[in-house]
């Protein structure tokens, strides 16, 4: 079914709108939620989480992409169920090592929301990754939207693991030189 | 919690972004299309290729010239050798194109009427649509042409002939074949039966004595009075020949008799049974070996279909029908003979009457490497009628003299390669001797020039020679051997020369030159200035060759 009947489904309160979501996107919720949590039963809860509150923002939100609009869901919900769980739950996890990628894009002394909500901070981020070439651009939000281990980037895009990791490294890099550019952060 | 707030928003970055992160499928499958592309590009250009550019087929066309023109898939035309302009044409404009350019030229004539067209790797249709072609063109010019039309090899239309005629007539050679001029070809052709081969008009006999006239020299030179006789077409030495047969009672004898010259070649005397076998023997024995021909198979040695049989008899000669039923029983190719019975050769039988045209008589016989230069107590013909000169590769306008009847019969010129034109000219007016020969490109050509000296008239004619010594029809693209005579004597009378023959033997050039002359004057012998022409085609080993000329005249 496409996108903009399913969305119809929402708006038209007709409960088939799971049925027919959980069947196109449920894979790929599944896999954006396992990519954070690792673990089976968390991944289908968030993903039925999901669900729920695609149901609850449509009405009134009406997405212009439903699939973007239910991996940022489930990437939220399932971010979220991570922070909850214990320490040692997080730990190994692709989100930690995102994590503590993303940190070399910011000094150690300074917390980002110190000064920017993440609204403000994603429009900075989105103008910086249209800059990006595109392959660049597919690899970093590969591995910092969906959290995907480097191995399995490198496998997609027919690189080497060192090739992605390098094109990681320089992205960071620039997006740092962007961030002091632009005043978000201090260098 | 140290930037999870940045995390966070990545997780809220433009839609658009999140969703188009798929590698492009191209990636991977950009090489190989590119190698693709490559690969149908080349399998393109070489389609094109074959189809405009490759040569796929070709048409022969053979006169006294040879013209090859190659055709692509398309039946355009793509070369003709030794033409420019036709490439692009149709096959059918081309061929036109250069048999009207044959006519004008003269490489197609009253006298060499026959025109070959081979086709190789062209269909039955196309070929007969060509030779339609030609006959249009013929019809068009009002020129009474023969066609020889078959599918050939890339070794051209003329040994296509040669090779066929060579596979059904055992007498025959290939390589004697080859030498021969499509109208002579064409003249066996209408003489024997061959398979596979198309002919259309009648081939020339004009530049031929005739079949009469062989008769009757055979007969001056027989004493076999009242007996059959019969006249075919063959071939001997690489010559067209008149084959006469004569029987009578236990005797038998066979003439050889130049086609072009009327010289009787050679003569053969045995016995009715070992007639034929004889003839086969002597044939085999002066024609070229088929080391080159391609084919070797053989037919049963046949007899020519329309023998012209001649009784020497009024009588007889009432019974045509009768009398060639007779021949060719009496013809017939005898049993194999037994060495003890019968001689493995015929002995040559040499006329002991002097023949009514011909002299002198040691010219009766086509000479052979192993002949000997005549010697002055040789008899004394009518004529100053031989002369014998050297061949000298120089190039220059330049004309040696000799008054003709001050040739003695074996004159022989000084070699003039080391003369300057000073020199030379100085020799000329000294000696007033004969001959230059001189290249151009690949032509070959002499000059014999002869004139009285203070005749400012005669003088202005040679120099005039020497702008038009190379007549139009003569093409450079093969090699030829031209023969300029000019010799003069009197105004009051005429005489008329023809060039009847050039033959190539060993190293020596045998030019058959007939001259006619007003009865009253046969004996009288002043000639008039006169000027004349021939070209015979002989392959660039034999003119390599060629360090003597004689030349033979004849009444």
């Amino acid at each position: 079914m496409e996108d903009e009947k399913i969305v119809g489904l929402y708006f038209e309160r007709d409960e088939t709108a799971i049925a027919e979501t959980s069947k196109k996107y449920g894979k790929y919720c599944y896999s954006i939620a396992m990519g954070i949590l690792h673990q089976r039963e968390d991944s289908e809860e968030c993903v039925n989480d999901t669900y729920v509150s695609a149901w609850n923002a449509m009405p009134p939100h009406r997405p212009r992409s439903l699939s973007a609009f239910l991996g940022k869901l489930t990437r939220r919900i399932s971010l979220k169920r991570l922070r909850s769980l214990s320490a040692e739950k997080r730990g190994g996890g692709e989100y930690t090592l995102a994590l503590e990628e993303l940190g070399e894009c910011v000094p150690a002394s300074e917390r980002v929301e110190d000064r920017f909500d993440a609204q403000e901070l994603a429009a900075h981020l989105s103008a910086f990754l249209r800059r990006l070439p595109e392959v660049e651009r597919k690899v970093f939000v590969q591995r910092y939207f969906y959290l995907k281990p480097v191995k399995e980037i490198a496998r997609s895009f027919h690189f080497s693991q060192s090739k992605v990791k390098s094109m990681l490294y320089r992205t960071r890099q620039k997006l740092r030189e962007t961030l002091v550019k632009e005043g978000d952060i201090d260098d | 919690m140290t930037d999870e707030l940045l995390m966070d928003a990545v997780g809220m970055i433009d839609d658009d972004l999140i969703t188009d992160v798929e590698p492009r499928r191209t990636y991977r499958l950009a090489p190989l299309a590119g190698i693709a592309a490559a690969i149908l590009m080349l399998i393109g250009i070489g389609v094109l290729y074959a189809i405009f550019v490759m040569p796929s087929s070709a048409v022969y066309l053979d006169s006294r010239e040879s013209v090859k023109l190659s055709l692509n898939s398309c039946g355009r035309v793509l070369s003709v050798s030794g033409y420019d302009g036709l490439d692009g044409m149709t096959a059918e404009v081309a061929v036109a194109a250069v048999t009207r350019d044959m006519l004008d030229s003269g490489a197609i004539d009253a006298k060499e009427n026959t025109l070959i067209l081979g086709t190789e790797r062209l269909s039955e249709q196309e070929r007969a649509t060509l030779t339609q072609t030609v006959q249009d063109v013929f019809t068009e010019s009002r020129f009474h042409g023969a066609i020889i039309s078959l599918p050939c090899t890339d070794r051209g239309a003329k040994a296509a002939v040669a090779e066929k005629l060579a596979a059904a007539v055992e007498l025959f050679s290939f390589n004697d074949l080859r030498q021969l001029s499509a109208n002579d070809l064409n003249i066996l052709l209408h003489e024997y039966e061959v398979e596979d081969l198309i002919l259309s008009g009648e081939p020339s006999e004009s530049g031929y004595i005739g079949k009469a006239a062989a008769l009757k020299r055979a007969e001056a030179n027989t004493d076999l009075s009242g007996a059959n006789i019969t006249v075919t077409y063959s071939v001997y030495q690489g010559h067209l020949v008149y084959l006469v047969r004569i029987i009578k009672g236990d005797r038998a004898e066979a003439y050889f008799i130049n086609a072009d010259s009327g010289v009787i070649a050679t003569a053969l005397k045995t016995t009715p049974e070992q007639l034929e076998q004889t003839i086969r023997a002597e044939v085999k024995k002066n024609n070229s070996p088929d080391a080159q021909s391609p084919s070797g198979q053989r037919t049963v040695p046949e007899t020519p279909q329309t023998p012209v049989a001649v009784n020497t008899t009024d009588a007889q000669s009432r019974t045509d029908q009768s009398a060639t039923e007779a021949s060719r029983e009496t013809t017939a190719p005898a049993p194999l003979p037994t060495a003890a019975i019968l001689p493995t050769t015929a002995v040559p039988f040499v006329p002991t009457e002097p023949a009514v045209f011909e002299k002198p008589t040691e010219s009766q016989t086509i000479p052979t490497e192993q002949a000997t230069v005549p010697t002055e107590a040789e008899p004394t013909p009518l004529l100053a009628d031989i002369a014998y000169v050297e061949v000298l590769n120089y190039t220059g306008a330049y004309g040696n003299k000799v008054p003709f009847e001050q040739l003695s019969r074996y004159d022989k010129v000084m070699n003039l390669d080391g003369y300057s034109d000073q020199e030379k000219e100085q020799l000329t007016m000294q000696d007033n001797r004969l001959a230059v020969i001189r290249s151009s490109r690949d032509l070959f050509y002499l000059e014999a020039i002869a004139y009285d000296e203070g005749d400012d008239a005669l003088m202005d004619y040679l120099e005039d020679i020497e702008e038009t010594i190379i007549p139009d029809n003569v093409f450079f693209r093969d090699y030829a051997l031209v023969i300029a005579i000019c010799y003069h004597g009197d105004y009051r009378y005429s005489v008329n020369s023809d060039i009847q023959s050039i033959q190539i033997s060993g190293n020596t050039a045998y030019v058959w030159i007939n001259c006619t002359y007003p009865s009253n004057l046969f004996n009288d012998i002043s000639p008039l200035l006169h000027t004349n022409f021939a070209t015979a085609k002989v392959n660039k080993k034999d003119l390599d060759n060629i360090d003597t000329l004689k030349l033979i005249f004849t009444t």
